[in-house]
């Protein structure tokens, strides 16, 4: 089991992928909706694992990969895309994120990447 | 991956028979010293001649003390009483000394030398022999003195056992301990063979072993190991000072595990910045160069072993660090090594301690071992590049191959031989870039490979997965499969598995599947259907007649929905392409014969499979009863006994309820809206049975489709856009139908975004469609989208089409007397009201 932060501007992902991870067994320990909160929450609660939008307001995904890279090298992200976003998830892993789920997301693609990762 | 799983299990079935034969051999060998009839002599009964208080029990000299010893005892010979001894007094007596810590020695028994072992000089090699010396049963008597003379460099005395035997037990003793010297000959044997094996190795494949230095170093590794067994190998033949000797053996010790450790690092591309084992190799080669006495030499024997451990701790830090490459094979040669190691540490705990031979059995054993796992690694490194092991069992029946490229792209190293019949060319030393020439975006793969190959990445799945996991080569489908190998360098292994024949068969049934559904809708619509072929047929006339007019567009633009709706995707697309062509110079003929040719191929498929007289025009069948109805009416009429009642219900016979007519659009709402990844709960279709006259209820019903269009792909927001707004993630679009004062109210409402009205008008004064000091109501912008060219969407896709949509409706609906309004709240929806009067929809 994994504690998790998940980033994503739209409420309804968020729920999803919540549900997502609570079903394989995983814990959300909370939510953020741009890159910016979600750097500022990471050093709060320190979770194993940060799921990450790519296109966010304010501050987008590739943005709060590197902010949450500066603040701790070893962080698991994963980043969360629409199909046609390879170039910034491959973007987003040069700083640093290992994986990346591609929306719309099943519980069964979820597992995997989260298997290769934890 | 049979193949491999052969010789995994080769190797294992090896390792466990050489086992059993190591235990087996253990337990046959103690239970003959059980059995041998003997008589001890005691150690401690050996007095030192010149120091009566010491024994021939073994210690070590230290510096400065005489190398010469002699040893004292005495027996008796009632002693001798359990020997099988003659009357005759000629019997042959065997004295057996176990391990005497020396270089040379000889006995006397009363006074008579009986034998000698070892050179003079020292340059001999039996401190760890058992030694037989024979004498006749007539030089006993009463009381015995027997006297032991010793030479040894650094120890004295003897670590095993003294004793005597009769001729019979002597045999059974000697056969065994021969029998010890051969398995340790064997030993040393094997581990040269082994050398051999992977000598020839790396000489056969030299150009195709991706990580050759790691066999080198297994190769002095191994020799390394078989040159310390000759330590334990008695030999007066290895004339050499035993200083010297000892440095050697030391020497290979820590060269095998120093080399040991290098393979494995080398193996896993562990990039070690500090070597302890090379550090400790240098230690024992300085030491063992400027050391000249044996007892000095002895007491840096402990300094070193800390080293040799250091090392390997070091050995197993640096696989635990890389815990993730090349771990199967890394842990089988620790395994390996640590076999190889228990048998030379046992050996060493053997001859420092007077444990008895039988334990130095599963020495070659142990060697053996370790030769056979360093083999199956060897083999599985070998041939993990180039089998297709990654693919998954239901395609190994097609055409697999699997290749390596290095971080220059370039193919490299063993492959599978089918790749040069996949890429129809010798792959080898040719670029990826070459291979996948076909491949569109290849400066992203290159990109992501940059990343690849950069070993600061330890976890490289994430940009694996961002590879093509299908690609085209030479008009075959393959799917692809990535592998990283962190060797002697990081390589890329790729894997190809044909799956043409199981894409095309999906492709296949996917048309099936299509086709099925545009069967099922013919057949169900097949009057409507009909009706819109034939029109369509007659609208392809009057275009060569006129020309793509404006008129013409928009006609085009309805029946491409209409006929969308019957499951004609073809001619959809077919319309689709003929609107952009429009869009540029264009040659109107060619654009025409395309539609044509497109109606006609579906024309005749679906009287191929459904029937020849399928297509009937339009509501003819139906045209004909009507005229034996009008018959029947007329003649009813002429009667002059006319029933109202009767009358109309004669009528209603060839009339159709609206709201079946609009039912149809409830297939193509849930198509659409799946097409266009929107999510929409099925079309709600509610209101009063309104009966209409088929062909002018048509008209208006076949002009519906660009509102349905409309709200699918303008009006309903995608589902997270939704969600985030706190509406349903299902969008609801209903239909109602009532007729108030002889007149149809058809609504079409959905819950979407709603338009826009300042956007609207922005656009229309743009557009120029109205001036920009024209004071509109918010209901006159809305109805603007019914003029000509108004879309909000500036791309144009097959559904949201160009600017014609709303249009098309409102000429459709003026010319049979209605009215159309639009209603609509930014980010409620919109609602379509259209207003009929009953009278254009009958006769």
């Amino acid at each position: 089991m994994a504690t998790v932060l998940v980033v994503d501007d739209s409420t309804y992902f968020r729920l999803k992928l919540k549900m997502v991870l609570e079903n394989l067994g995983h814990q959300v320990i909370g939510e953020a909706e741009d890159g910016k909160k979600a750097a500022q929450m990471y050093s709060q609660l320190n979770p194993d694992l940060v799921t990450m939008d790519i296109s966010m307001p304010n501050v987008n995904g590739i943005e709060g990969v590197k902010m949450i890279m500066e603040k701790d090298p070893s962080a698991i992200i994963i980043m969360v895309s629409a199909m046609g976003q390879k170039h910034h998830v491959l973007d987003a892993m040069k700083l640093g994120a290992k994986h990346f789920i591609v929306k719309p997301m099943h519980d069964d693609t979820v597992k995997k990447v989260l298997d290769k990762v934890l | 991956m049979a193949s491999k799983k052969r010789v995994l299990i080769f190797f294992v079935s090896l390792i466990c028979i050489l086992y059993t034969y190591g235990v087996l051999h253990g337990l046959f060998y103690q239970a003959i010293l059980d059995d041998v009839v003997s008589v001890s002599l005691e150690k401690t009964s050996f007095f030192d001649v010149n120091d009566p208080s010491r024994t021939i029990v073994n210690r070590e000299l230290s510096q400065g003390e005489p190398k010469v010893y002699k040893y004292k005892s005495t027996f008796k010979s009632s002693d001798l009483k359990a020997l099988k001894l003659s009357v005759q007094r000629n019997e042959s007596i065997y004295l057996m000394i176990e391990k005497p810590d020396v270089q040379y020695f000889t006995v006397q028994i009363n006074d008579q030398t009986i034998g000698s072992y070892g050179e003079e000089s020292g340059h001999s090699n039996i401190w760890n022999g058992t030694y037989f010396f024979t004498f006749n049963e007539n030089i006993i008597e009463e009381n015995n003195e027997i006297t032991i003379l010793m030479y040894s460099d650094y120890m004295t005395g003897v670590a095993g056992n003294i004793k005597l035997f009769d001729y019979e037990h002597y045999r059974q003793v000697e056969s065994i301990i021969n029998l010890n010297q051969m398995l340790i000959d064997a030993a040393i044997v094997i581990a040269f063979i082994v050398a051999a094996i992977i000598c020839l190795i790396v000489i056969a494949w030299y150009k195709t072993l991706y990580n050759i230095r790691v066999y080198v170093y297994f190769l002095i590794s191994i020799i390394l190991i078989g040159i310390s067994l000759i330590d334990f190998r008695v030999s007066q033949f290895i004339s050499m000072d035993y200083l010297m000797f000892k440095k050697m053996i030391i020497i290979s010790y820590h060269g095998a595990v120093t080399f040991m450790t290098l393979g494995v690092a080398t193996l896993v591309n562990a990039k070690i910045k500090f070597n302890i084992g090379m550090l400790s190799f240098s230690v024992v080669v300085i030491l063992s160069y400027m050391t000249k006495n044996m007892i000095t030499w002895r007491d840096y024997y402990q300094v070193l072993n800390v080293f040799l451990i250091i090392t390997i701790i070091q050995l197993i830090g640096t696989l635990i660090y890389y815990r993730k490459r090349a771990l199967y094979s890394a842990i089988l040669l620790i395994i390996a090594f640590s076999l190889g190691a228990l048998s030379v540490g046992k050996l060493v705990y053997i001859t420092s301690t007077a444990q008895p031979a039988t334990m130095l059995i599963d020495m070659p054993i142990l060697i053996a071992m370790f030769a056979s796992v360093v083999l199956f690694v060897f083999y599985n490194e070998m041939t993990q590049m180039v089998d297709d092991g990654d693919m998954p069992t239901d395609l190994s029946i097609s055409l697999n191959g699997a290749f390596s490229i290095d971080d220059t792209l370039i193919v490299t190293g063993a492959y599978t031989t089918t790749c040069d019949t996949i890429f129809n060319q010798f792959i080898v030393g040719k670029s990826l870039k070459d291979l996948m020439s076909t491949y569109e975006d290849f400066a992203f793969v290159e990109d992501i490979l940059k990343e690849v190959f950069n070993t600061k990445h330890d976890y490289v799945e994430g940009f694996l997965d961002l590879m093509p996991s299908e690609i085209k080569i030479n008009d075959r489908d393959y799917q692809v499969y990535y592998k990283v190998y962190d060797r002697m360098r990081r390589l890329l292994k790729i894997t190809l598995g044909d799956i043409t024949k199981s894409k095309a068969l999906e492709k296949q049934i996917n048309e099936e599947r299509e086709l099925q559904k545009f069967f099922i809708n013919s057949l169900k619509s097949k009057q409507e259907l009909s009706y819109f072929i034939n029109k369509t047929q007659i609208f392809i006339q009057k275009l060569r007649v006129d020309g793509f007019t404006l008129e013409n567009q928009k006609i085009m633009h309805t029946l491409k929905g209409n006929l969308a709706q019957f499951g004609f995707l073809n001619f959809e697309k077919v319309v689709h392409e003929v609107e952009s062509a429009l869009q540029a110079p264009h040659e109107p003929d060619e654009l025409i014969d395309m539609l044509e040719l497109n109606l006609g191929q579906s024309i005749d498929l679906l009287e191929k499979h459904i029937g020849k007289d399928f297509i009937t025009r339009g509501y003819d069948q139906y045209v004909i009863s009507k005229d034996k109805l009008k018959a029947l009416e007329k003649s009813y009429l002429d009667s002059g006994q006319v029933d109202q009642v009767f009358l109309k219900n004669l009528r209603n016979l060839s009339y159709i309820d609206i709201k079946v007519m609009i039912s149809r659009y409830v297939l193509y709402v849930e198509e659409q809206a799946e097409k266009l990844q929107k999510a929409v709960m099925p079309l709600e279709i509610l209101g009063d049975t309104v009966l209409v006259q088929p062909e002018k209820g048509e008209k208006l019903v076949m002009s519906l489709v660009g509102i349905f269009r409309n709200a699918l792909s303008h009006g309903i927001e995608t589902p997270e856009e939704r969600v985030s707004k706190g509406k349903d993630s299902f969008g609801k679009i209903t239909c109602s139908t009532h007729v108030v004062d002889d007149i149809l109210h058809l609504s079409i409402e959905e819950d979407g975004r709603g338009l826009d009205t300042k956007v609207l008008l922005d656009k229309a004064i743009r557009d120029g469609i109205v001036g920009p000091d024209d004071n509109l109501t918010e209901k006159e912008v809305l109805n603007l989208v019914f003029k000509d060219k108004m879309t909000t969407k500036e791309e144009a896709d097959v559904l949201s089409g160009r600017g014609v949509g709303l249009s098309a409706i409102y000429d459709i609906i003026t010319s049979i007397e209605g009215t159309i309004e639009l209603e609509s709240k930014l980010g409620k929806g919109s609602k379509f009201l259209i207003k009929v009067p009953m009278k254009c929809l009958i006769d």
